[in-house]
């Protein structure tokens, strides 16, 4: 019954992107970014579900298994501030100067926005190596979750079969379709996800005599887990969570949405309906990790909202559950995955390989060619990494957010240099890197010397410095070449 | 278009594109985020746990906030269709 609904789910993906594609213009422009012709439901759709992953169900449940209720407002309250300012100063912005330029990929704003090379390929690593543990992640988890899912009717089927569907199902429709199929079937599974995740809110808490009843009994038997210590060590690490969306701004897999709206009006519902998808996403997902702690003591292998459903329901939502997680993990890969395959196209290939001259067909079948390379690499490597790789999750959002200031700076003001860029993306890789090895052998959560002071904190507080002394002491740009950066001249 | 302001210092120029209202809205949302006070409290209000349920309410209260910024806070520059 769970396969079942699981295929129907898939071939309706399927059917989405492929119908998606008749739209098509059939330009290189049409597969990278829909001919910025995306309204603003589907974008507010796509956006949201891009930006929700397979950790906002599974892994926040399970993280509220843990620590509690904090964690709503650790990851999902903070998001809900900082997102959308992020989509209104710097999406838009980009929208506007990606339409007016040209733009594709971010790498080819700061090379025209700098003129630097070094910068140029700089940002090409480093985007692209930070999205590499957070697809690792995504493919994983595919496998996992239909793994547990299986697992009540017998042994379970093996995780390589999850991870083989996730990325064989994403290549068809986004090598075929492009962004336009990309963001069609994201508005599709988005509300997958969440209808999935109301859904089995509800039935769950109803088992329990409903939700006073199940958080009276959390109060009694763990009152820890209702409440939220008072400490400075839990203030430190809440502030540190606030600056941990900021990576939203630096994600390539974002960017190429915002540059697929067709106005600047379309991110309006956006921007006004992202607090309001958070507390749909979230609350059930962190609410039903608290009340996994009646029946589960920890620590209890697996994941927990997967055992909830299977106990508490029948086959066809236990089905659903997992095609909502399927819908959760793929509407973010294929936006990574299509990104990945236009950086390669765009800011490799195009200016290295063939000096500009290459025909738009020729970029689109490039670009497929390295989704299907990008897709076929990250599957062999999911099934050589151990699961060690999902604590890389929030350093990759880390790493991401340390790019922000520099993102904010090419933006926002006019005297920023290559200098000062360079400087960010130097200093972000280091303390980064530092950071990192620092964590290695330490139990729980690595923070500033125990503090709750997260390493994003440093990270972004560093590069923000180096933004700004790198532009300052550095040669100083020519303000008519900068003018057309700026809507404002 | 929004009216032009003669400006002494140019980065203070671009500002005047974003409400100010924001940044006021914002210091207080980032207070009212950290909202250390309650953390202790045991009650539950409509079956949440009183922290959580607070949270969920400034999350909504935030898309009212966002609201108010994609309808009243909107750039001048954002308006044109085209920005050829």
């Amino acid at each position: 019954m769970i396969l079942t609904v699981i295929v129907l789910y898939l071939a309706v993906v399927l059917s989405v992107g492929l119908l998606a594609h008749r739209r098509s213009r059939g330009t290189g422009e049409d597969f990278y970014v829909a001919s910025r012709s995306i309204g603003p439901f589907v974008l507010l759709m796509t956006l949201f579900g891009t930006n929700m992953t397979a950790f906002s169900i599974l892994g926040a449940s399970g993280e509220a298994y843990r620590q509690g209720i904090l964690v709503y407002a650790l990851m999902g309250s903070s998001s809900a501030l900082v997102v959308p300012l992020v989509f209104y100063f710097v999406g838009t912005r980009m929208w506007w100067l990606g339409k007016k330029h040209g733009y594709l990929t971010q790498v080819q704003f700061f090379r025209d926005r700098y003129g630097s090379e070094p910068l140029a390929v700089g940002l090409f690593v480093v985007l692209v190596v930070l999205l590499l543990p957070y697809v690792l992640i995504g493919v994983k988890g595919g496998g996992d979750a239909l793994s547990a899912v299986t697992a009540g009717q017998g042994p379970g089927v093996p995780t390589w079969v999850g991870s083989l569907l996730v990325c064989g199902v994403i290549f068809v429709y986004v090598t075929y379709g492009g962004m336009r199929s990309t963001a069609w079937v994201n508005t599709f599974q988005t509300s997958v996800f969440m209808l999935v995740g109301a859904a089995a809110f509800v039935v769950i808490t109803r088992s329990y005599g409903g939700l006073t009843a199940a958080m009276n009994t959390i109060r009694e038997n763990h009152n820890e887990l209702a409440i939220v210590g008072q400490n400075a060590h839990t203030l430190m690490t809440m502030a540190s969570y606030l600056l941990v969306p900021l990576s939203v701004g630096v994600f390539p897999h974002i960017f190429s949405h915002w540059l697929s709206a067709d106005h600047a009006k379309s991110f309006k519902a956006i921007i006004t309906l992202y607090p309001l998808g958070i507390v749909v996403v979230w609350l059930p997902s962190v609410a039903l990790g608290v009340i996994g702690n009646i029946d589960h003591a920890p620590p209890f292998a697996g994941p927990i909202l997967v055992q909830l459903i299977l106990e508490n329901s029948g086959g066809v939502l236990a089905g659903l559950l997992a095609a909502g997680i399927f819908a959760a993990i793929m509407s973010s890969l294929d936006s990574q995955t299509l990104a990945v395959g236009t950086m390669f196209t765009q800011d490799v290939l195009r200016p290295y390989g063939f000096r500009g001259e290459l025909s738009e067909r020729r970029q689109v079948l490039f670009s497929r060619i390295f989704i299907l390379a990008f897709l076929a690499t990250a599957f062999v490597a999911s099934q050589i990494t151990t699961r060690s790789i999902f604590n890389l999750g929030v350093w990759s959002l880390s790493g991401y957010a340390g790019l922000f200031p520099m993102v904010a700076a090419a933006l926002f003001w006019r005297r920023s240099s290559a200098t000062g860029a360079l400087a960010a993306l130097g200093t972000t890789v280091v303390l980064w890197v530092i950071l990192l090895m620092r964590s290695q052998g330490v139990e729980g959560e690595y923070t500033i010397a125990g503090s709750g002071v997260m390493p994003v904190v440093p990270i972004v507080l560093a590069s923000t410095a180096a933004t700004v002394l790198g532009s300052l002491l550095g040669p100083v740009p020519d303000p008519e070449a900068t003018e057309r950066f700026f809507p404002e001249s | 278009m929004q009216p032009r302001r003669p400006s002494s210092a140019r980065p203070d120029r671009e500002t005047k594109f974003y409400p100010r209202w924001l940044f006021v809205v914002l210091c207080v949302a980032l207070l009212l985020h950290l909202n250390y006070w309650l953390w202790g409290t045991d009650r539950l209000v409509l079956g949440l746990p009183i922290n959580l349920f607070y949270h969920v309410l400034l999350t909504l209260a935030l898309s009212v906030v966002m609201g108010t910024l994609a309808r009243r806070g909107w750039p001048a520059f954002l308006e044109d269709e085209d920005p050829e």
